[in-house]
């Protein structure tokens, strides 16, 4: 249904116009202390046009996909802009446009597994945690499997079909301290459907066996020092400063609507020891968690190299925005959904590995925090950025002391990357669903960095 | 075949296929949007989608799927994959559908946009912002109606059709001077009907000023234990937290929920009375059908500090023995207190007014620490100056047995009807 050929259709085109089919694909699983509380499948497809005059835009979509439907949303998207258009007369001039023809299909092989195959695996990962660790309170094991397929035409000439699988597994325990809820959760996923990223429940245990130590030693753990500290922090967290800390200050709409981080191009915005790169498909011969060949305006997609050797160099851009720029676009034109126009978003963000060791590193902190695992983030047009932290210790003459309860950290992005003295020459990857009007799943990366940040801790 | 027939249709297929209780939910929505990014007309955006949700029940065991389809060979299709999703799922004497129920037609608000009304609204903010707040800079408007047509139908005979219709403003903003960028600041607000200017709603012509005013935001020294207050719009986050960890069937099911046991007892400060009233005429977005299929209540969840009723669906009623809820949560309306806001700023010592928190989601204790953004110093009964750099760390639980005043204004955003709120014991911290 999504892989059709649709160049009879380029006809209806008039002006810049964009024409794409897009099926998302979602299984839900979550077990909680045992019981099967959500077993879901969700399809959600259909066609969209979005079309182009003189600087406004017109989108229109529809969950029907037929020839009717499809003559439909075009002339729904045209009739949208020309309204547009006639209202404020922008007078823009067409874009310059790169084209791509690609095919990327990261689908499993044929012999795809059961449903029934996929429940034994989560019941078995619960029955593992429910009889080694019986006190725990509430242990939740959620699978995520989605795949979004998109094939898209351009009037410009590009001709792109995806399939993009992507599987998680979350793991969620909680135990009680002193009357109080205390948790920890630990993910495992990426690239792939479900038989190609998880392969046997017992690759997960010593994992589960980890976590739960870890989270003995939060039940126990202390508070923080508010204010400003020495920290490590983790090759586990370290991407989310490249994501939320940077990444989003450096979106071409984001610095069109004041970011700081459009006064600083071409400057110093971070220690020299630091490059941040949006990686588009490939990082290091490897494939990304979210590859992009081409982006939802038809835009054949490259790295986006952010910062060189603490210098920012480049934003990330749609078509629109680089013709602002007077720039050529790399791909970071995103929808979510059949139903979403394309945003400017991130790929694969992460900052690149250094020489330091990560021993070296936690030994040579006098008095401050290594913080190892994080939940959600948000990032901020001043470049001020928070992450909340839910596992770290105490750093005390060069070693790690005792467990500290959840905290939240704080920083100007630009000033804390500048107080980055040393980088671990490790890289870890993990991925995390991104809001920006629309949820989207981005990558994010990067080494553990000694640095120093405001935690908010008592 | 009409969406009503459609109902019939899916379950009679489900039953066929050997479920002994179904379920299906029809929501057709139409969407129109205008959009304005980086402070320009940008984007029309109009959408039509469709949901066709079905559950079945069989030997004890549950599945769901939601496809957007609803041609018969779709239905089909998706009528074998439910089954075979119960098939694998684990039995569990608890699952089940709503009792028969009397069929019933809601019906809330426009069902069509007015289009070039719309507009002008839209024209007529943007041109406000200019004159009146010219270091403004709207980063992405959304502006919408959306029209939404639902069925819900199961084996038992309860027959529903509710439609609504609804404008959606939202706007994500800061102030920009020379080189001075302020933090981001948040607008979302729904009504039933266009009457009222886009500025005059919500209190956005207040968030809009105070952002100007933090273009002079200075970072926090020091660190003291203080007062809270907290605005509507940031209120709307600590309640919707507060849901999460105590009143939410997971939390109430797995014993992890910090009111657990706590029915008919004293879990907040008395001033604090809470609703979930989706049927209240001043909600512009509620909605008349819960997701377990019965016909929505307003609740009252705290009353005068006093813990009345979780958020437990049929499901979570039947595991834990507790009485399920009739909403199924959000529009909350929290009771007015009585004191003027202006009152509540000339008691407070020293304290910080909160416009928006930006943190680490607090755990299950209630701990939380996050940046105050949007945010006033406030010492000796006046605002003194907007602050920047600055975080806070509590309990969430406390701030809601801590409270020390409620105002008597309130701001009715159309999904909430929030007052100000001050407490104490808040951890501030700057530099």
């Amino acid at each position: 249904m999504i892989k059709q050929d649709l160049n009879a259709f380029k006809n209806l085109f008039s002006g810049y116009t964009e024409l794409r089919l897009q099926e998302n694909r979602e299984l839900l699983l979550t077990f909680v202390n045992g019981n099967n509380v959500l077993n879901k499948k969700s399809v959600t497809a259909g066609v969209s046009s979005r079309v182009y005059k003189n600087g406004s835009w017109g989108f229109s979509s529809n969950p029907v996909i037929s020839k009717a439907s499809i003559k439909d949303v075009i002339k729904d998207a045209n009739d949208n802009a020309c309204f547009l258009d006639s209202k404020i007369n922008k007078n823009k001039k067409p874009f310059n446009n790169k084209i791509i023809v690609c095919n990327n299909d990261f689908s499993a092989k044929p012999n795809r597994v059961s449903q029934n195959e996929i429940n034994e695996y989560i019941k078995e990962i619960d029955n593992y945690v429910a009889k080694k660790y019986p006190s725990l309170v509430k242990r939740s094991i959620t699978l995520s499997c989605s795949d979004i397929e998109k094939n898209l035409i351009t009037s410009a000439g590009s001709i792109c079909y995806s399939m993009t699988p992507n599987t998680l597994l979350v793991i969620h325990l909680t135990t009680i301290k002193d009357g109080k809820p205390v948790e920890l959760f630990e993910y495992w996923g990426g690239l792939g459907q479900f038989e190609d990223v998880l392969h046997n429940p017992e690759q997960h245990y010593s994992d589960i066996d980890n976590i739960y130590n870890e989270l003995m030693q939060k039940a126990e753990g202390e508070y923080a020092e508010a204010g400003l500290n020495t920290c490590i922090l983790d090759s586990r967290l370290a991407g989310v400063l490249a994501h939320e800390a940077v990444g989003h200050t450096t979106e071409a709409d984001f610095v069109m609507s004041g970011s700081v981080a459009g006064q600083m191009m071409s400057k110093q915005a971070a220690s020299p020891l630091i490059t941040l790169v949006d990686f588009a498909n490939t990082a290091f011969g490897e494939t990304c968690t979210v590859p992009i060949y081409a982006d939802d305006e038809g835009t054949p997609a490259e790295d986006v190299v952010i910062i060189e050797n603490g210098i920012l160099k480049n934003y990330m851009h749609n078509k629109e925005s680089a013709q602002y720029f007077d720039v050529h676009p790399k791909g970071n034109a995103r929808a979510s959904q059949f139903s979403d126009e394309p945003l400017i978003r991130m790929r694969n963000t992460a900052i690149l590995p250094g020489k330091s060791k990560l021993e070296d590193m936690i030994e040579s902190v006098e008095d401050g925090y290594y913080l190892t695992r994080r939940v959600n983030g948000q990032a901020d047009s001043t470049g001020e950025f928070m992450f909340g932290v839910n596992m770290g210790y105490h750093i005390k003459n060069g070693k790690i002391g005792k467990a500290i309860k959840d905290l939240t950290i704080s920083g100007m992005a630009f000033e804390l990357l500048k107080t980055v003295d040393m980088v671990s020459d490790e890289l870890t990857w993990n991925s995390t669903p991104c809001g920006k009007k629309q949820m989207i799943s981005v990558s994010m990366g990067g080494p553990a960095i000694r640095c120093k940040v405001n935690l908010g801790g008592r | 075949m009409k969406d009503k027939d459609l109902m019939q249709y899916c379950l009679d297929a489900l039953n066929k296929a050997g479920a002994e209780k179904g379920q299906c939910r029809l929501a057709k929505t139409e969407k129109y949007e205008i959009n304005i990014d980086s402070g320009e007309f940008s984007l029309i955006r109009s959408t039509s989608s469709s949901s066709l949700g079905l559950t079945a029940i069989k030997d004890k065991r549950k599945g769901s799927i939601t496809i957007n389809k609803i041609d018969n060979k779709s239905i089909s299709d998706a009528v074998i994959d439910v089954i075979n999703i119960a098939n694998s799922s684990q039995p569990d004497d608890n699952f089940d559908i709503s009792p028969y129920q009397e069929s019933k037609v809601f019906h809330i608000g426009d069902n069509k946009p007015d289009k070039d009304k719309m507009f002008s609204f839209l024209n007529e903010f943007k041109d406000q912002c200019s004159e009146k707040f010219p270091y403004i800079c709207l980063n992405q408007v959304v502006f919408s109606f959306n029209y939404t047509e639902i069925y819900f139908a199961n084996s038992n005979g309860t027959l529903f059709n509710e439609t609504k219709g609804y404008y959606e403003f939202s706007s994500r903003f800061n102030s920009k001077k020379d080189k001075k960028t302020t933090s981001f600041n948040l607008i979302n607000y729904f009504v039933k009907e266009l009457k009222d200017s886009i500025i005059s709603n919500a209190g956005i012509a207040t968030q809009l000023k105070q952002s100007q005013e933090h273009l002079n935001a200075q970072p926090f020294r020091g660190k003291f234990s203080g007062d809270l207050l907290i605005t509507p719009q940031c209120l709307d986050y600590f309640i919707q937290t507060l849901v999460r960890i105590g009143f939410s069937e997971q939390s109430v099911f797995s014993g992890s929920s910090i009111y657990i046991n706590q029915l008919n007892k004293l879990v907040a400060s008395s001033l604090l009375t809470i609703h979930s009233d989706p049927l209240s005429d001043n909600i512009a977005k509620g909605y008349a059908i819960t997701p377990d299929g019965y016909e929505a209540k307003n609740t009252t969840l705290i009353q005068n500090g006093i813990l009345k009723s979780y958020l437990v669906s049929q499901y979570g009623s039947n595991k834990t023995g507790i009485k399920r809820s009739s909403s199924a949560g959000g529009a909350y309306i929290i009771d007015s207190g009585n004191k003027e806001l202006l009152e509540m700023i000339k008691g407070i010592k020293k304290g910080l007014l909160i416009g928006r928190f930006s943190g680490g989601n607090p755990t299950g204790s209630g701990d939380f620490s996050g940046i105050a953004k949007n945010s006033f110093y406030i010492e000796d009964g006046k605002i003194q100056y907007p602050v920047s750099e600055t975080m806070i760390s509590g309990n969430l639980i406390s701030i809601f047995k801590q409270i020390k005043a409620i105002s008597k204004e309130r701001i009715n955003s159309g999904t909430s009807i929030l007052p100000w709120i001050l407490s104490d014991g808040i951890t501030i911290s700057g530099k």
